[in-house]
């Protein structure tokens, strides 16, 4: 289209937008004049001299060549660092015990000795399953007297008794053991993202919890806080069992069942267990977001939502509340906990009705800092 | 040369220069109007001086002051229609049913416009595509009055929807397969989303943007079933929500007023979701000058400065 409101009027023919060639950046004098210096400047890498050469060179030998070196010097180094590496470990003294490892891993890995320790064994008659011919067994223990009376003596004793040399395994591996390697870094969380993990185990204990409840508890109510929770109940069952074993997945803490009044009351106080994952990363909102995150997806279960937007996520306490079946409150529990997401969740609230449940949250929307 | 954006709220401009034979944007900067406008409030004297007074201040603010601008005006200031003309309508017919349909649109208030009628396109089987925009009669001299005090001729008035057809085939981005390309500008709590499809203008939506990103429809022009297909797209996609029936070609987004986290999502969207990068697409005396790409219609207006004066270059 193409209309001038000043001075076309009527009926307009078809025309195209604008159509201009590519435009080329050109640079300014002082641009031209800043970009050489910077050229001039800048740092030229091996790799890229490397790399320039073998595009300008016409011979492709000295291009080749390159790596050969590269791969050469880098397998002396290998060798002088194993070197090194085994004097060092012969000067602790604790080379042996290394080698046994390897060995040690080496059968584990095969289901075999190695030949080196097949001969070995042969040599030292230990505990090889292999028997040792009769010639050389002979020539190397001629058998007297007393040996043939104590070989007469070792037949008599039941096979069982020959294997209590057992001990001496277990001080072997025990030893092997003390050399292994421990080569994992403890994570590093600070006290918000020990807020967001424990959200997540929470969410979680929660959502398990739900399963151990019978469809048919009738009317029902749980409160958790971040280190306590109550649940009452028209009558116990088998799921009062069910449920203390899940709080003993997520948390560590007392675990109390009261029938004095007539009804269920099971409270617990306890501690998180605090279940960091190795590539733990949260998701840090703003609030607009995090709204987006905790209520959006669930708009089908939302019931109201209590927040301060102007606040931000400054401190800003909200609450949320949804209602379904207990499938769906599960789903909800579950993507929350799959957000990790900046608020600290400081209780959850769930009311059974007969198959509905009605589930809020009490949080903090909070500035995280790393 | 000076290309000036009046908006409701707004005032953008940039300017061109001729440096060597090179063209460059000299300068680039908005300005906010006091109260806003509402056009067609031609008449309004107090607006006209305030608006006058700013752009001669425009003008003057300039190292070398200009003499000639190009203006764009939002098309939401003028009665827009686009519309289906039968093809077997020609001639005479052709034109008593632009007639009836404007009459149909503005009702009592035709006399009040002139009417301009631009073919979009043809097709055998769809007939022909109009846009047909209402000028109110007191417009030309409202533009006087407007720019008279400031000394700046005025070389053409053109509309957003044809400044952003032209940045988009400056710079090279206006798809020529055909596909749906969308523009969409962030603003306070809405959203203006310009549409293009076939090389060509298919239509326009502004929209109230919720609190939870729920995209309501408040000003729409064009096929209303398009529209609401590429609502529905950008709604997702400014969720962040992955969408295998994507119909966008293109989804190009700036920020001008609105709040920035809204764009968070877009950024990480499909490959077809990007900035216009217009830093990259124009020569720029300050390269580094904030959020260019919010300059998309101002620059646009610009392309036809620099087709002209540069092209055999």
């Amino acid at each position: 289209m193409k209309i001038d409101l000043l001075k076309d009027r009527g009926l307009l023919a078809k025309a195209h937008f604008v159509v201009t060639k590519q435009i080329e950046p050109a640079l300014s004098e002082d641009e031209q004049i800043a970009e050489t210096l910077r050229k001039r400047h800048t740092v030229v890498h091996p790799e890229t001299e490397q790399a320039t050469e073998d595009i300008v060179v016409d011979t492709p030998v000295e291009s080749v060549k390159a790596p050969e070196n590269n791969l050469l010097r880098q397998l002396v180094l290998l060798v002088i660092l194993l070197a090194v590496t085994a004097y060092y470990l012969h000067d602790r003294g604790v080379l042996m015990p290394y080698v046994d490892v390897v060995k040690g891993y080496w059968v584990s890995v095969t289901g075999s000795p190695s030949e080196q320790t097949e001969s070995m064994d042969l040599l030292e008659g230990s505990e090889s399953d292999d028997l040792m011919s009769d010639d050389l067994f002979n020539q190397l223990m001629p058998v007297t007297d007393d040996l043939a009376a104590l070989a007469d003596s070792i037949a008599t004793i039941p096979p069982e008794s020959l294997y209590v040399v057992q001990e001496l395994d277990t001080v072997q591996t025990n030893t092997a053991q003390e050399y292994l390697p421990v080569a994992d870094e403890p994570i590093q969380l600070s006290d918000d993202d020990i807020i967001i993990i424990n959200n997540r185990s929470m969410l979680l204990m929660v959502t398990e919890l739900i399963g151990d409840i019978p469809d048919d508890i009738g009317t029902a109510h749980l409160f958790l806080k971040r280190d306590a929770l109550t649940f009452t109940a028209i009558q116990g069952g088998d799921w009062v069992a069910a449920m203390k074993s899940t709080l003993d997945k997520f948390v560590l803490g007392s675990f109390d069942e009261n029938y004095s009044t007539g009804n269920a009351r099971i409270s617990s106080k306890y501690e998180i267990i605090i279940n960091a994952e190795q590539d733990f990363q949260p998701q840090i909102l703003d609030e607009m977001r995090l709204l987006d995150v905790l209520a959006h997806p669930f708009n089908d279960y939302l019931q109201q939502i209590i927040l301060d937007l102007p606040r931000g996520v400054n401190d800003n306490p909200a609450k949320f509340t949804f209602a379904g079946n207990f499938q769906e409150m599960q789903y909800v529990l579950s993507s929350w906990a799959e957000t990790r997401t900046n608020f600290l969740l400081r209780s959850i609230d769930l009311e059974f009705q007969k198959n509905r449940l009605i589930l809020s949250f009490d949080v903090i929307f909070f500035n995280y800092i790393p | 040369m000076l290309a000036i954006h009046i908006s409701q709220d707004t005032l953008k401009y940039a300017q061109l220069v001729n440096f060597k034979g090179t063209p460059f944007v000299e300068s680039l900067g908005k300005v906010s109007i006091k109260d806003g406008l509402q056009m067609p409030d031609t008449a309004n004297a107090e607006v006209i001086h305030a608006l006058s007074e700013q752009i001669a201040q425009i003008r003057n603010s300039a190292e070398f002051p200009d003499n000639t601008t190009h203006i764009v005006i939002d098309s939401d200031w003028f009665p827009v229609i686009v519309h289906h003309v039968d093809g077997v309508l020609d001639g005479p017919d052709r034109d008593k049913y632009l007639k009836w349909r404007i009459t149909e649109m503005l009702e009592t208030a035709t006399s009040q416009y002139t009417m301009i009628h631009q073919e979009l396109s043809r097709s055998t089987d769809d007939g022909v595509e109009y846009l047909s925009v209402g000028i109110p009669h007191s417009f030309d001299s409202w533009v006087e009055k407007v720019f008279k005090p400031s000394e700046l001729t005025v070389k053409q008035v053109i509309l957003d929807i044809q400044a952003i057809g032209d940045m988009l085939t400056a710079s090279g981005q206006l798809d020529p397969e055909g596909g749906i390309q969308v523009i969409l500008e962030n603003r306070e709590n809405s959203i203006h989303c310009h549409i293009y499809k076939d090389q060509e203008f298919k239509g326009l939506f502004h929209a109230s943007l919720n609190w939870d990103y729920k995209i309501t429809l408040d000003h729409v022009r064009g096929d209303l079933k398009l529209i609401t297909q590429v609502k529905d797209a950008v709604a997702r996609a400014i969720k962040g929500k992955k969408d295998p029936e994507n119909v966008l070609t293109n989804l190009f987004y700036f920020n001008s007023s609105g709040d920035s986290a809204v764009l968070n999502n877009l950024s990480r969207y499909e490959n077809s979701c990007h900035t216009l990068d217009l830093v990259h697409q124009f020569n720029f005396r300050d390269p580094g000058f904030e959020n260019i790409d919010e300059y998309a219609v101002v620059l646009g207006a610009l392309s036809s400065e620099i087709q002209e004066r540069f092209s055999e270059d």
